[in-house]
């Protein structure tokens, strides 16, 4: 804290180190008995569910990695995330951008009107919506996934576009439109590459969500061979109920790729996160 | 181009001035962007930002950028967002599973069904026990980290990690492992309880119990979100103000008590409305947690509507769960913002 010259006495020190080091080891535990439990028997979880395993049994975590279902699985959420994201951030910064920097009639009724999408609750829409999406033949096809996901993300994404678009320096626009830029031009070769920062912000909440999005693949999709992990990992429990081993191996699998990527960028995610959530 | 007008080289954004040979050339004449400037300089009221002038003349590629960048996001929106909410508030008047199109309208008798159902009620005090845990336990506890962690010091950093991680590990995750650390046989719990010679209860098919839990796995996954909150608003606190109040002898209990925590008020606001917003779309965790059960006691009003109305495909009865939902949101939110959110600067 920057509380330059306050005396911190040895015993509030002590008291912070306990309190943060109790509190991380509460919230790293459940993690770390998942991961070391899928190198467990049954039995052995049955007496042992902190430390080391009394053996060391690689078959749950082996015969998952070695599964096609698993890695089918990952591609599913990593197709539907990739191009959810993708969309959300090319349509709303589209919108965005003519909603920042236009002027025309209805503008903000327009803007008014995809805020909206803020405060709508999903679960209201979710039935129509597959009514909707089965109509449209999208059932059970990535697409029906990840167009509503797109739909649902321009709420937030083109409020906090919009808002980091209106603050770009206007004489950048100037200078490019004297020079006989075309709006489209100025979106693409200005903006766009301005705008790095809250594009990443919008990316990373729209990944977060789709990654790990449950409701409406679960009302979507009735194949299993495109089920997204969430509904991959519970027909894998309904499948293999008390085998615990083998459940919390595959837990611990497919929680892998969203532990590395945090790690690998915890500062942006937190950052991203918060600031997206503190804006909008 | 040089002439022999003008025997000095050009500058291509000046305007070539006449120069009779012998004269000295006059001074320069403005560039036209230089000419523009001082207009809008000297006529601030009548001219409008040159930026808005040159829309309004210009052509070049206005009506294309319209025609073009906002149909996507508005044609999405209207299909999946706001029809939808629509076409839920006219179902609710049918009862219908789907297929063909709605024929039997039965006015309000899906709300009635649902405003009569105990287990609604229950699942909208579900929702409301989350709000409560939140605002009590959660934010208290997050903003106790938080105000010990918001320095920038690589501990800290290491610790806002470790307790952001729960909040990115899908809520289905957290459900399924905690479910696992409560099984009364194989789990965590059980193995606590083994210590002690005692065989454990199965926590979550006990009704009271299975609602404690879920609370908890609630708490331990979003305290991180509101502790990363409260971790920027912190740090927006501008020194001076503690040092000053530090000069003046205030103790460390005052200084925080006083200065700081009135300062975050914005940012512990914030973080409220959204463990609203949150806790009334609540649905993820519990499928794999509880499913609803033991006896429809952990629903919330999302599992509620998911349970009874889309897995039977019920869908006028699932439509009014929803419709029900959403005027709850409104309501709330606007209450909330009305209350708590008053004070926002005016742009």
């Amino acid at each position: 804290m920057a509380r330059s010259g306050v005396q911190r006495s040895g015993l509030f020190v002590y008291y912070r180190w306990v309190l943060l080091v109790g509190a991380a080891g509460l919230c790293l535990l459940p993690l770390w008995a998942t991961v070391i439990g899928g190198f467990k028997s049954t039995g052995d979880l049955r007496t042992n569910a902190f430390g080391l395993p009394r053996v060391w049994l690689a078959d749950n975590y082996a015969s998952i990695a070695g599964s096609g279902r698993f890695w089918q699985m990952l591609g599913n959420s990593a197709f539907i995330a990739a191009f959810s994201v993708g969309l959300t951030l090319l349509v709303s910064s589209m919108a965005a951008f003519v909603l920042a920097q236009l002027r025309f009639g209805g503008k903000r009724w327009l803007a008014n009107y995809l805020a909206l999408g803020l405060t709508f609750p999903f679960a209201t829409a979710v039935l129509p919506v597959f009514i909707r999406v089965r109509d449209m033949g999208l059932l059970d096809s990535y697409w029906g996934v990840i167009l509503p996901q797109v739909a649902f993300n321009l709420g937030f994404a083109v409020v906090l576009l919009q808002g980091f678009f209106a603050e770009l320096p206007p004489e950048l626009f100037e200078a490019a439109f004297v020079d006989g830029c075309s709006y489209p031009r100025i979106f693409w070769q200005i903006t766009l590459p301005l705008s790095r920062p809250i594009l990443a912000t919008v990316g990373v909440l729209a990944l977060v969500g789709s990654w790990n999005g449950f409701l409406l693949p679960l009302v979507m999709i009735n194949d299993e061979n495109l089920y997204p992990w969430p509904l991959g990992i519970m027909q894998y429990q309904g499948q293999y109920g008390t085998d615990w081993g083998k459940v919390l191996a595959f837990v611990s699998l497919t929680l892998a790729p969203a532990v590395f990527f945090y790690l690998l960028a915890q500062k942006h995610i937190i950052a991203g996160l918060t600031s997206g959530a503190v804006k909008g | 181009m040089a002439s022999p007008l003008d025997p000095s080289p050009a500058d291509p954004a000046r305007p070539p001035v006449a120069t009779l040979p012998g004269q000295e050339p006059p001074q320069a004449l403005p560039t036209l962007a230089e000419a523009r400037q001082v207009e809008a300089l000297t006529h601030p009221r009548r001219r409008p930002r040159l930026w808005r002038r040159l829309q309004d003349f210009s052509g070049s590629g206005r009506l294309t950028a319209i025609v073009l960048f906002l149909p996507p996001a508005l044609l999405l929106f209207t299909l999946f967002v706001t029809l939808p909410v629509l076409e839920a508030a006219y179902y609710s008047f049918f009862n219908w599973n789907g297929y063909g199109s709605p024929s039997r309208a039965v006015g309000l008798e899906n709300f009635a069904r649902v405003w009569q159902d105990p287990i609604f009620y229950h699942s909208l005090f579900n929702n409301l026990l989350v709000v409560l845990v939140s605002a009590l336990l959660q934010v208290p506890l997050a903003l106790w980290l938080a105000l010990l962690i918001s320095d920038k010091s690589r501990a800290s950093v290491v610790f806002r990690a470790i307790f952001f991680l729960p909040y990115i590990l899908g809520e289905v995750v957290a459900g399924l492992i905690w479910r696992y650390m409560y099984d009364g046989n194989y789990g965590v719990v059980a193995v606590v309880f083994r210590w002690f010679g005692r065989e454990a209860p199965e926590v979550l098919a006990t009704v009271g119990w299975a609602e404690a839990a879920l609370l908890l796995v609630v708490i331990w996954k979003y305290f991180g979100f509101h502790m990363a909150l409260f971790i920027a608003g912190r740090q927006g606190v501008p020194d001076d103000v503690l040092e000053s109040a530090q000069i003046d002898g205030a103790s460390r209990w005052q200084t925080t008590w006083h200065i700081i925590l009135p300062l975050m008020r914005p940012v512990v606001v914030l973080s409220l409305f959204f463990s609203l917003l949150g806790s009334l779309q609540f649905f993820d965790m519990i499928i794999p947690l509880t499913g609803g059960g033991p006896s429809n006691s952990t629903h919330s009003a999302v599992s509620y509507l998911y349970t009874f109305g889309i897995k039977r495909m019920r869908v006028g009865f699932g439509s009014a769960v929803g419709v029900s939902l959403f005027v709850i949101c409104v309501l709330v939110m606007v209450l909330y913002k009305r209350l708590f959110m008053r004070e926002k600067p005016a742009r």
